[in-house]
């Protein structure tokens, strides 16, 4: 038997010391208003408002962006999608935010910036990816409502957290892969031995399942107004 | 499909034009029904946003990035568990669980000193006595631990297990290369892929034997050591150990087949048990024995064509039905007022209209009829009791899987009902007659018509039975899903199937 050259450190204490960890690291990125002004294409003119007004628009943005993507959701299927088009709301929201009389409507606002530019992707990019879209009417009229129920939007999102947490681990596990970034119903569909649409039906149940939950919780808090 | 299934459909291009045009006219009408796309996208966003930041499950984000390689192994652990735990989501814990470290792949008569809940499968870092018995542990990165008692065990993380006692058996695949077993003075580094390791704890000596591939040693000593080779380690002092006895160290194949085989006598107690056909060779192979002995028992069968393979684990024997003329024939002789007739059964492929379980030779009143249709839908019934009420109500029999049937006659109660894993699958009222239960001769996996003008289709099975049992009497809910449970395949293995993914045919 030769004696082998190589580190071992029996001392499990050691493990734990890394806990610096650069897929967190985007978090502590601080948005700048000078920032907006890169965003690729886009004639932005950068007005440099009072600091305040910076942070003030930052404040908003982060604690209705949640609510006004859902919004989007509504007819923009694809995260990476959402992504492209809340960019584009948060870029004409700043142009506009002077425009802005009453802080307190902010979500309303966004929604009904939302909704040109949901029509404007729709338009651009929709079509191309072979999409059965909804008329622009419709569209409108669903981001338009959307905005009018942006107070509630915020209070479902977080009963939705509540609900997951009631579903089954195992039905959590499987939420939790079929919405990672990249993942596709066939991949998953192999992976666990099941047909794709035995998969999506499984998907559906659990979706409708979290839906009733929310709503469920929401009138059991007093309704939804 | 209702409005919101519909909507669903749409969102994931599960849906034809005609379909989505009829849906867009709903949407305009409907307020309600856009509120409700509205609160459907509202939970798909959530769901993204959760995805990348679960807050949920993975309460130390430090660990996260390490733990995405091997989601895939423990969602579908997960994924299959969630079939066989007790449904009830109100009692579900809603305190936030921490990540998975190992869970429970499969036991043979384990016990633990510390009682576990019933049902329990995660293990999480801490001790264990396993005072008998062995279990079969899988880590998150892939790695299995077989472990036989008595022994104890520590759990540290997913790649460091202390024992204190016991003999175990590690598998390593390449993801959790480095999963180390620490005795005292010496560490047991598997960087791929089986080793065994008994160790005594009176002298603290263990003993060591590479199946396959390399485990590093660290103690006073370091050293390498191969496949085939065997060490024994004193005071951290290493000597080379021949003439291990491999046989000591249990394998994750044998425990099911274990499990099972313990069960016999209990199995051989059940109430109203006329019929158990453990399917075992015997001397005379185209025997199909019962192992129930007794005045009112069955006679043992005769199999024709059909052939020995493996059941649901290494060592388990099976039949195989996969042509046309395959069958095994029993006898169940006498009337009956209720029948129970349980299968464990993998079905290869519904290649026919209908698709044999055990069905009475001919078309007499009082014959049983016990089978699936072309979907996996079981049907059966007694002949010459019409059913004024019968429908399907559950998931039917998936192919390539085992699955556990039963059929439960009961002409007092006028009811037939089919499980599927514990669950009722079809559910009929029996009508008003004076026929009893008269099986006779059966053919298991296939259906002899007896007709003289014409031949009817085949009703051939194509797949494996590897159990069969029968009793005098209509077993409860319960006692099928308490025997579902005990003939599982593993711990792993789900009692939910795939839904029907097409219209319910009619009856």
């Amino acid at each position: 038997m030769t004696g082998i050259d190589f580190d071992f450190d029996p001392d499990p204490e050691h493990e734990h010391e890394h806990e610096h960890d650069p897929e967190h690291e985007h978090e502590k990125i601080v948005i700048r208003a000078s920032d907006f002004g890169r965003f690729g294409g886009l004639d932005v003119k950068v007005i440099e408002p009072p600091d305040d007004a910076h942070a003030r628009f930052l404040a908003l943005l982060l604690r209705h962006e949640p609510m006004i993507r859902a919004s989007i959701r509504a007819v923009v299927f694809r995260p990476e999608d959402v992504d492209d088009v809340m960019q584009a709301v948060s870029i004409v929201a700043w142009r506009k935010f002077d425009q802005l009389t009453d802080e307190r409507g902010f979500g309303r606002w966004a929604c009904m910036i939302a909704r040109y530019e949901v029509l404007k992707f729709q338009r651009e990019r929709a079509r191309e990816q072979n999409r059965l879209v909804l008329d622009e009417a419709l569209v409108s009229l669903i981001l338009e409502e959307a905005a009018e129920e942006s107070s509630v939007r915020g209070r479902r999102l977080a009963l939705l957290e509540h609900c997951l947490q009631r579903l089954p681990e195992g039905r959590r596990a499987l939420v939790m892969q079929a919405y990672t970034p990249g993942s596709t119903m066939r991949a998953l569909a192999e992976r666990l031995g099941q047909t794709e649409d035995g998969l999506y039906q499984l998907l559906r149940r659990i979706r409708l399942a979290l839906k009733d939950c929310v709503e469920g919780r929401l009138s059991e808090e007093g309704g939804a107004t | 499909m209702t409005d919101l299934e519909w909507l669903d459909a749409w969102r994931h291009g599960q849906i034809s034009e005609a379909d989505f045009a009829r849906l867009q006219a709903r949407l305009r009408e409907d307020a309600g029904l856009r509120a409700q796309l509205r609160a459907l996208a509202e939970v798909e966003e959530g769901l993204t946003a959760w995805a990348m930041h679960p807050t949920i499950e993975h309460p130390k984000p430090a660990r996260h990035l390490r733990w995405l390689p091997w989601a895939i192994a423990a969602a579908a652990c997960l994924l299959a568990l969630a079939g066989w735990w007790p449904k009830r989501p109100n009692e579900m814990p809603e305190v936030a669980q921490a990540a998975v470290t190992a869970l429970l792949v499969d036991e043979a008569g384990a016990e633990f000193a510390e009682a576990r809940a019933a049902g329990e499968v995660r293990f999480d870092p801490g001790r264990y006595a396993l005072r008998a018995g062995t279990v079969h542990l899988r880590f998150v990165n892939g790695a299995d631990l077989v472990v036989q008692g008595p022994a104890e065990f520590e759990i540290h993380d997913e790649l460091r297990t202390r024992l204190a006692s016991g003999t175990v058996r590690a598998i390593v695949p390449p993801a959790a290369r480095g999963f180390t077993v620490e005795t005292p003075g010496m560490a047991y580094e598997d960087v791929g892929t089986e080793f065994g390791l008994i160790l005594n704890p009176a002298t603290g000596e263990s003993a060591m034997h590479v199946f396959d591939g390399q485990v590093n040693l660290h103690g006073k000593e370091l050293g390498s050591v191969f496949g085939g080779e065997s060490v024994r380690c004193r005071d951290g002092q290493i000597e080379a150990a021949p003439g291990l006895d491999l046989a000591a160290f249990p394998s994750p194949d044998s425990i099911g087949y274990l499990r099972w085989a313990s069960q016999r006598k209990e199995m051989l107690s059940h109430p109203g048990l006329i019929a158990w056909f453990p399917f075992e060779r015997q001397g005379n192979a185209s025997m199909l024995g019962n192992a129930v002995r007794g005045a009112n028992a069955v006679p043992d069968g005769r199999i024709a064509g059909a052939r020995w393979a493996t059941g649901r684990w290494p060592g388990k024997e099976a039949l195989w039905f996969d042509r046309e003329s395959d069958f095994a024939e029993i006898e169940i002789p006498g009337d009956y007022t209720e029948l129970s007739v349980a299968v464990w059964i993998k079905v290869d492929r519904f290649d026919r209209q209908m698709n044999a379980i055990l069905n009475s030779n001919g078309s007499e009143p009082g014959d049983v009829h016990f089978q699936m249709n072309r979907f996996g839908l079981p049907r059966g019934g007694l002949l010459g009791v019409d059913r004024p009420e019968a429908g399907w109500v559950g998931d039917p029999v998936p192919e390539g899987k085992w699955a556990y049937v039963v059929s439960v006659l009961s002409l007092p109660h006028r009811r037939h009902v089919i499980y599927v894993n514990g669950s009722p699958v079809l559910e009929a009222k029996l009508g008003g007659s004076d026929v009893l239960i008269r099986p006779g001769y059966c053919r298991l996996g296939n259906w002899l018509s007896e007709a003289l003008d014409q031949a009817p289709a085949s009703r051939a099975l194509n797949g494996m039975i590897d159990e069969l049992a029968i009793w005098n009497r209509a077993l409860s809910p319960q006692e099928i899903s308490d025997l579902t449970e005990r003939g599982r395949p593993s711990l792993l293995w789900s009692r939910e199937n795939p839904p029907l993914n097409v219209p319910l045919p009619k009856l």
